[in-house]
């Protein structure tokens, strides 16, 4: 084909009346369309100037004949200017589109010669896909931006930078290759061509390109981002109907009778200037022949800004999106989209009836909105006199131009999730969106060794204690690993938790402040949830009578979190549905001739009251929760908040409430500020750890431990261990890794979440702590439970350098020690070998005459116990630096307990309890016990010490020492 | 700068601006330049009190085009697009402001518009202040405001944008060409803005092919309010006797902190009880303390404790042949508006719950306003004297739901398409049932009114059956609440240890007494603090406080 455009005619393509002139060319629509934009933005680099040509390319209804108005770039007297660049950019980008290969690694050399593909081997795909639009007859090219970007970063900065300038160059390209490729795919009826060359259609190609690095959100749309190549996200809130767009019209001058064609259409309805005719000189009256005009469609669709791009406290803001030729029916309404192409300028719809005559070139947009060329085809009956109206100025709006549209979900790699094969670069793009300050501190952050617990203390700064479930708040935060498996089937990542427990024990407390700290958090009672439904329910629209779905919390909380407050009293229907969410992360809906599956991926926190509003220590977790096992077993973690009554918490509750109070949320303080913590979240988000072998190790062990426990039955679980917890035990791990900012999962990761869930699901009810089963158990040697052994191991990081901590200590007592005790007394294996010596000593005696009491504590004494004890002993530890006599610590004991002890027996239990207790305490890793003196121990006194232990050893006994174990931490030990 | 320049920036605002235009030619930032100007220019509240103050009694209709006005105003909807001007014609003048090229100008030049002089201005859209008192209107306007016509002024054509469309009201679309702070405007915030009044076309009828014109105020400067509107000195002073001005808000001569706040507090609890109350003070008491309650920190939540006074006799039949709107408002709601610059009394019946929508609601690209859109600092009266038997259906639902939840989280659902967002409020809730306990709330607080049956009928008197107290009782009253709605209240060590020491010592002996009771006593007890107007909570008033609490938890039981 004659493509000739690139010295643009000055003349339109006209046809003559047939008398009086021939057909000077076959209509080639490619120079036409570049010329006027040519001859009028040279100097704008933003490109700006022609946005308002392109922008407002708008068929408006009101051909009004009488327009006389100048229309410089329809004028011939006004000098073409070429676009140097613009021409040098359509070859490039042919070029691209010549020689891409999807192996190509360095960029070649580029054709000389426009007409000699120098393609190298492997798949041309852009080229196969020009044959692929003839086979399908599809106009649009599909651009992957990040193969412009791999090919030549020059032509991909300059289309994103001036796309709005480049963009008829770029089309000419496609259009070039066409005629070079697929020739009879130019014209719409080719056949017709050889008979009647006025007829003679030729198609427009569109190019569309994706997969832009960076996807911006509505708010992100400056004046300074007009023209340029951009994707921009959001939900589709409405979908005006399909219709023509005037894009060339043919005009039948009503003067002479002779015929202009391809009058381009910028926006706008535009006439012919002049009849080309020399001795007409009509410039007015004209009529568009509707029949040779050439349309495309067209639609408008709304456009609304995602929820997680909203400030707080903001409107989301709206936007027009123009979208032509086949991208049209692409959105619907309800869709979360990216769209890409260009920001663009257009006078105001409200303008409209208003403006100034001669501004009248500028249309409104409105008159698309009526269904232009519904108007424009009816012919130029449109609206006179615009002239004489008022003398207001134009007002001007923006839209955005869009050359590609795309599911947002299905968008690969700006996932919302901030994850998927987004590696490196969506971690540095976040980075890169901060402000200086805020980099610094996030680096801080990260380089900061106890980041973990740090954090932990920064969640949910108005609840006091309750460590372990910010714990688990922080984890479900950080999100596991979306995993999709080759068979395309998703594997959740997403922490769901479930907190039981007393009324008023600052449940919703925590549900609130995760509403409150993410903004895509739905919080929602399962009480009144059957109002407004935690699915989605279908509406009828009053107005146009159809069926709409209405999205419910879980929808709405999609990538969130949906908080459910008395999660117990939900519905039925509604458990259902939830089960469904938490598995398959979706909902499925079957109303009203609605059948349809959506998306709900949801992390669900949920808080529910005991059966009969106290938790029931003696029975199990399940026994104590109304829900159905199968609900149970997804969530990954369950904590039990229990109102404790005793003197030290109240006051600390009282101190904090009262402060809260007082000083509002200085009293409260964390450590990060919301703000803070927030961008680190999203940091670490962009973390998707992979397991190391090591870790995995681990992992399996912990399982098998899990599994052995359950199977012996001698856990107390609420449920089955199932690959459930395995998935769950991974996910965390996940979350662990994301909150250390750490790309692989250590083993100890995987360490804490095991503790983590143990905690969860087998520790959750505690039973009474029945000191002389326990001894039993401890003295046979095979009965050990298998857990206790997962002690020996160390349970987390800390627990693992206890464990050579420890071992290294009795290591230096082995042979003071052994000399004075013998070895059956101090073996390194602690509680189990040396239970049995002291009982004798302390217990025997007071205990023979009566049946022996058994030593049965309540778990809650237990614990209550245990914190005073690892207080004391901690207090201790930071004065005097060493750890404490047994002896001095039973003391201790008693005194306090002096005012409740009435009689000897009492003392002698008491006494017996403690004893057990700091044995106890010692087995479950909440103490160590240190025999001998803790001060000799030091290196240099060595040989010294194992004299004087020695003579200590001769005096009597062997001094026991107690110390808190390195892995307590002093600060919670009391809320566990 | 002289007050002639003054008044001629009244008369004729868009020629100061085009003025400073020239002057400043070329100014990067020439939109807060304009701002700054206009600023300093009616700094002085006598200078501001010149503008003239566009409200129901002057709605826009009454001003020429181009005139400037000041509009108090509460935010409504801040989702409108932004829109692009020319800020610099063709000839060189200045745009924007409702200043456009004359079309012998434009015409030259009509294709030619130079793109990099189109400029960005914001829309939204205000209404006049909802549930706004009378006495507050005319301290912020002057009582220079014309003889009020005796039709309040149709409403505008946008009434759906209003809380309350039944009321008279002006709602005007703003444009604001400063940017700078243009974020900070959220919806329900009070705001005076200045600026230049014209008609233009909407920019809500997005979806409409023939737009509607509108009242626009191209802003000048905006002036931002203090949560009471009408400010009040915490803890209170006393007032000059004459004009009943206040010294410290006038002049700087020192306050006299004011010595009779006790008797002042004694004596508007028993106006309240006589007038609104049947006579039940400890009621009123508790009302007192609900007025003065607001959000104080939203992270810790300290919120104002819904209260429910039950009991509350529903009114008195009404007469067959009166029309049903005819049901008597109680008096309590008059009473609460001689006493606070916001307060609204929201009647609920089952119709009006099923019809009316609570929550603002995005319909078109518009936003409808909620009933429960209301400026920050408001106290809602909601009465349950006119629910009868009958079918609660889904919208009343959701309305119930969203009260309940502006009560429990002081925050208010919006709803647009696809999507709802939760935006703060600040509405202290008294919720008036006839039974045991509210019909449709939970509330923290809740108080048995002890009224005789004959006092019934003066619980839903007219509200010129109010005796109003002298001018001079009035105006302490007002100081007192609406001080007391300002202050804060510091609870010093001392006290602090002997609340924790009084819980402690409570939970031994009572295991049912949980930290909710003692967030409820610190509440009400800083409360009463305030209410004594006492910067500083004692331990003799938070006993004094705990044991008001005791008594009314004795008069529920």
């Amino acid at each position: 084909m004659d493509v000739d455009g690139a010295s643009s005619p000055p003349l339109r393509y006209t046809s003559l009346p047939p008398s009086s002139a021939p057909v000077p060319t076959p209509s080639s629509p490619g120079p036409s369309r570049a010329t006027p934009r040519r001859n009028r933005q040279q100097s704008d680099a933003l490109g700006l100037s022609d946005n308002e040509a392109q922008a407002v390319e708008d068929d408006a209804p009101q051909p009004s004949r009488r327009r006389g108005r100048a229309r410089n770039h329809m004028g011939a007297d006004v000098p073409i200017v070429k676009d140097g660049v613009g021409e040098k950019v359509q070859e490039a980008f042919e070029t691209f589109l010549r020689t891409f290969t999807e192996e190509v690694d360095l960029a070649p050399t580029p054709a000389s010669e426009a007409g000699v593909p120098s393609a190298p081997d492997g798949e041309l795909i852009y080229i196969e896909q020009i044959h692929t639009m003839r086979d399908f007859e599809l106009t649009t090219l599909y651009v992957d931006y990040g193969h412009l970007i791999k090919l030549d970063e020059t032509l991909a900065e300059a289309l994103t930078k001036q796309y709005y300038r480049f963009l008829p160059f770029i089309r000419r390209a496609v259009h070039n290759l066409v005629a070079e490729f697929e020739p009879d795919y130019l014209k719409i009826n080719p056949t017709a061509a050889a008979t009647d060359s006025v007829n003679l259609e030729s198609r427009e190609f569109n190019v569309a390109f994706y997969s832009l690095p960076l996807v911006s959100g509505i708010r992100d749309l400056k004046t300074e981002r007009i023209g340029t190549l951009m994707s921009i996200s959001g939900t589709v809130t409405r979908t005006s109907e399909v219709r023509p767009e005037l894009l060339y019209g043919s005009f039948i001058c009503e003067v002479c009778g002779g015929l202009v064609n391809d009058i381009e259409q910028q926006f706008k309805y535009t006439e012919p200037s002049l009849c080309p005719n020399p001795i007409c000189g009509n410039r007015t009256a004209w009529q568009l022949q509707i029949d040779t005009s050439k349309f495309t469609d067209w639609q408008k669709v709304r456009i609304q800004e995602n929820p997680s791009e909203i400030p707080t406290g903001s409107m989301p803001r709206s936007l027009d999106v123009i979208l032509r030729s086949e991208l049209v029916e692409r959105a619907k309404a309800g869709d979360k989209c990216v769209f890409t192409g260009t920001f663009i300028v257009v006078p105001d719809v409200s303008s409209l009836g208003l403006p100034g005559g001669e501004n009248a070139t500028l249309q409104r947009e409105s008159a698309r909105a009526q269904g232009g060329t519904a108007a424009s085809s009816i012919g130029g009956a449109g609206v006179t006199g615009l002239k004489s109206l008022g003398v207001r100025d134009l007002q001007y709006k923006t839209a955005f131009l869009a050359c590609m549209v795309q599911d947002a979900d299905g968008y690969r790699r700006n996932n919302v999730r901030g994850e998927e094969n987004g590696e490196e670069s969506n971690t540095d793009a976040f980075a890169n969106s901060l402000t200086d300050p805020e980099l610094q501190e996030l680096q801080h952050m990260i380089q900061d060794e106890h980041i973990y617990s740090r954090l932990v203390g920064s969640i949910a700064p108005t609840v006091y204690g309750h460590e372990i479930v910010k714990k688990g708040l922080l984890l479900q935060l950080m999100g596991g690993v979306h995993k999709q498996t080759p068979e395309g089937m998703h594997l959740r990542g997403d922490i769901n938790i479930c907190i039981v427990g007393d009324p008023s024990t600052s449940k919703s407390q925590f549900l609130k402040y995760i509403c409150s700290f993410l903004p895509r958090a739905v919080y929602t009672s399962g009480k009144a949830s059957s109002a407004a439904g935690l699915t989605a329910a279908v509406v009828k629209d009053e107005e146009t009578g159809d069926f709409t779905i209405e999205a419910g919390a879980l929808m709405l909380a999609d990538n969130g979190i949906c908080a459910i407050d008395e999660f117990d009293k939900m519905d039925i229907s509604d458990q259902v549905a939830i089960h469904e969410a938490m598995e398959q992360q979706t909902i499925s809906i079957a109303k009203a001739g609605i059948h349809a599956t959506l998306n709900a991926r949801t992390s669900i926190l949920a808080a529910a009251n005991p059966i009969g509003g106290r938790y029931d220590r003696k029975k199990s977790l399940r026994a104590n929760v109304a829900m159905t096992a199968p609900i149970m077993s997804r969530f990954d973690l369950f904590f039990v908040v229990l109102d404790e009554c005793d003197e030290k918490s109240d006051l600390n509750i009282a101190k904090h409430i009262v402060n809260v109070h007082r000083f509002q949320d200085q009293a409260i303080d964390p450590e990060f500020s919301t703000e803070a913590l927030q961008r680190y979240i999203r940091y670490a988000r962009t973390f998707n750890p992979k397991m190391t072998p090591e870790a995995a190790d681990v992992l399996v062990e912990k399982y098998r431990i899990l599994r052995q426990d359950d199977a012996s039955g001698a856990s107390r679980n609420s449920y089955r261990i199932t690959v459930r917890q395995l998935e769950s035990m991974i996910r965390l791990s996940e979350a662990i890794a994301r909150a250390n900012c750490k790309t692989e999962i250590t083993p100890a990761f995987v360490r804490e979440a095991f503790s983590l869930l143990r905690q969860s699901i087998i520790h959750v009810e505690q039973d009474d702590i029945d000191f002389d089963e326990e001894e039993l158990r401890g003295e046979r040697e095979g009965d050990r439970r298998p857990r206790a052994s997962s002690h020996v191991d160390g349970e987390d990081s800390q627990g693992v350098e206890m464990s050579g901590l420890q071992s290294g200590v009795d290591d230096m007592y082995e042979p003071g020690a052994s000399g004075a005790n013998g070895p059956s007394s101090h073996a390194p294996s602690r509680a189990t070998s040396q239970v049995p010596q002291p009982q004798g000593e302390q217990g025997g005696p007071a205990q023979q005459p009566k049946p022996k009491r058994r030593m049965v504590i309540t778990h809650d004494k237990y614990v209550t116990l245990q914190s005073l004890i690892v207080l004391h002993l901690s207090q201790v530890e930071r004065e005097t630096g060493t750890g404490m006599d047994r002896d001095e610590l039973i003391d201790w004991y008693l005194e306090l307990k002096e005012e409740e002890i009435q009689d000897v027996e009492e003392l002698e239990y008491e006494k017996e309890l403690i004893t057990k207790m700091l044995r106890k305490l010692v087995k479950d890793n909440y103490l160590i016990e240190i025999r001998g003196d803790v001060q000799d121990s030091l290196p240099p006194s060595m040989e010294e010490s194992s004299g004087q232990q020695t003579a200590d050893s001769q005096e009597g006994n062997v001094r026991v020492y107690y110390m808190v174990h390195p892995s307590v931490d002093t600060e919670s030990s009391s809320s566990v | 700068m002289t007050a002639d320049y003054r008044t001629q920036a009244v008369e004729d605002p868009t020629v100061v601006v085009q003025e400073l235009y020239r002057a400043h030619a070329g100014s990067p930032d020439f939109p807060r330049l304009v701002a700054e100007h206009f600023a300093k220019l009616f700094e002085s509240p006598n200078a501001f009190k010149k503008i003239p103050a566009l409200n129901v009694h002057r709605p826009p209709e009454t001003f020429r085009d181009g005139a400037l006005v000041r509009f108090r105003a509460m935010v409504q909807d801040t989702s409108l697009s932004t829109e692009m001007y020319l800020a610099k014609h063709s000839d060189g003048t200045c745009g924007g402001w409702g200043i456009y090229e004359p079309e012998s100008a434009s015409s030259s030049s009509a294709t030619d518009v130079d793109y990099a002089n189109l400029r960005e201005c914001n829309v939204l859209w205000a209404t006049s202040v909802p549930a706004e008192s009378d006495w507050c209107g005319e301290e912020m306007d002057g009582s220079n405001t014309p003889t009020q016509t005796d039709s309040p002024s149709p409403s505008s054509s946008r009434a759906y944008k209003y809380p309350h469309p039944e009321l008279g009201h002006v709602g005007i679309q703003i444009k604001l060409y400063e940017r700078e702070n243009v974020e900070s405007f959220k919806a329900s915030d009070v705001v005076t803005f200045v600026g230049i009044l014209s008609t233009e076309p909407c920019g809500l009828d997005q979806t409409q092919d023939i737009l509607a014109d509108a009242p626009t105020l191209h802003v000048l400067f905006t002036k931002s309010h203090a949560p009471n509107v009408v400010p009040r000195p915490f803890p209170r002073v006393s007032r000059s006797n004459r004009d009943g001005v206040l010294l410290s808000i006038s002049s700087n001569s020192p306050a006299t902190p004011a010595e009779d706040t006790a008797q002042i507090r004694e004596e508007l609890i028993a106006w309240i009880a006589d007038e609104a109350l049947g006579g039940d003070r400890h009621a009123a008491e508790w009302i007192l303390l609900s007025c003065i309650a607001r959000v104080q920190s939203r992270h810790p939540p300290l919120l104002p404790p819904p209260l429910v006074v039950s009991h509350f006799p529903p009114p008195p039949p009404v007469p067959s042949t009166a029309p049903w709107s005819a049901a008597p408002l109680p008096t309590l709601s008059a009473v609460l508006g001689l006493l606070l610059p916001l307060s609204h009394t929201l009647s609920l019946s089952l119709d009006s719950l099923n019809k009316s929508t609570f929550t603002p609601e995005s319909k078109d690209e518009d936003l409808h306003a909620g009933v429960l859109q209301l400026p920050q600092g408001t106290v809602l009266l909601v009465s349950e004297g006119g629910v009868r038997e009958g079918q609660l259906l889904e919208r009343g639902v959701l309305n119930v739901r969203a009260l309940q939840e502006v009560m429990d989280a002081q925050t208010l659902a919006y709803v647009f398409p696809f999507s709802r967002f939760a935006f703060p409020t600040d509405i202290a809730c008294v919720v008036l049932a006839e039974g045991r306990r509210s019909a449709f709330f939970r509330a923290e607080l809740s108080v048995p009114i002890r009224a005789s049956p004959a006092a019934v009928a003066a619980l839903y008197k007219p509200r010129e059956a109010v005796k109003v107290p002298p001018r001079e009782k009035l105006d302490a009253f007002r100081d007192l609440v609406v001080g007391a709605r300002g202050g804060t209240v510091v609870v010093p060590e001392g006290t602090s240890e002997h609340i924790q020491a009084q819980f402690v010592s409570a939970r031994q002996d009572d295991r049912s007494v949980t930290p909710d009771d003692l967030i409820r006593w610190m509440t009400v007890s800083k409360l009463y603090a305030l209410s004594l107007h006492e910067p500083t909570l004692s331990v003799e008033t938070w006993q004094r406080a705990k044991a008001f609490d005791d008594q009314r938890r004795a008069l529920v039981a």
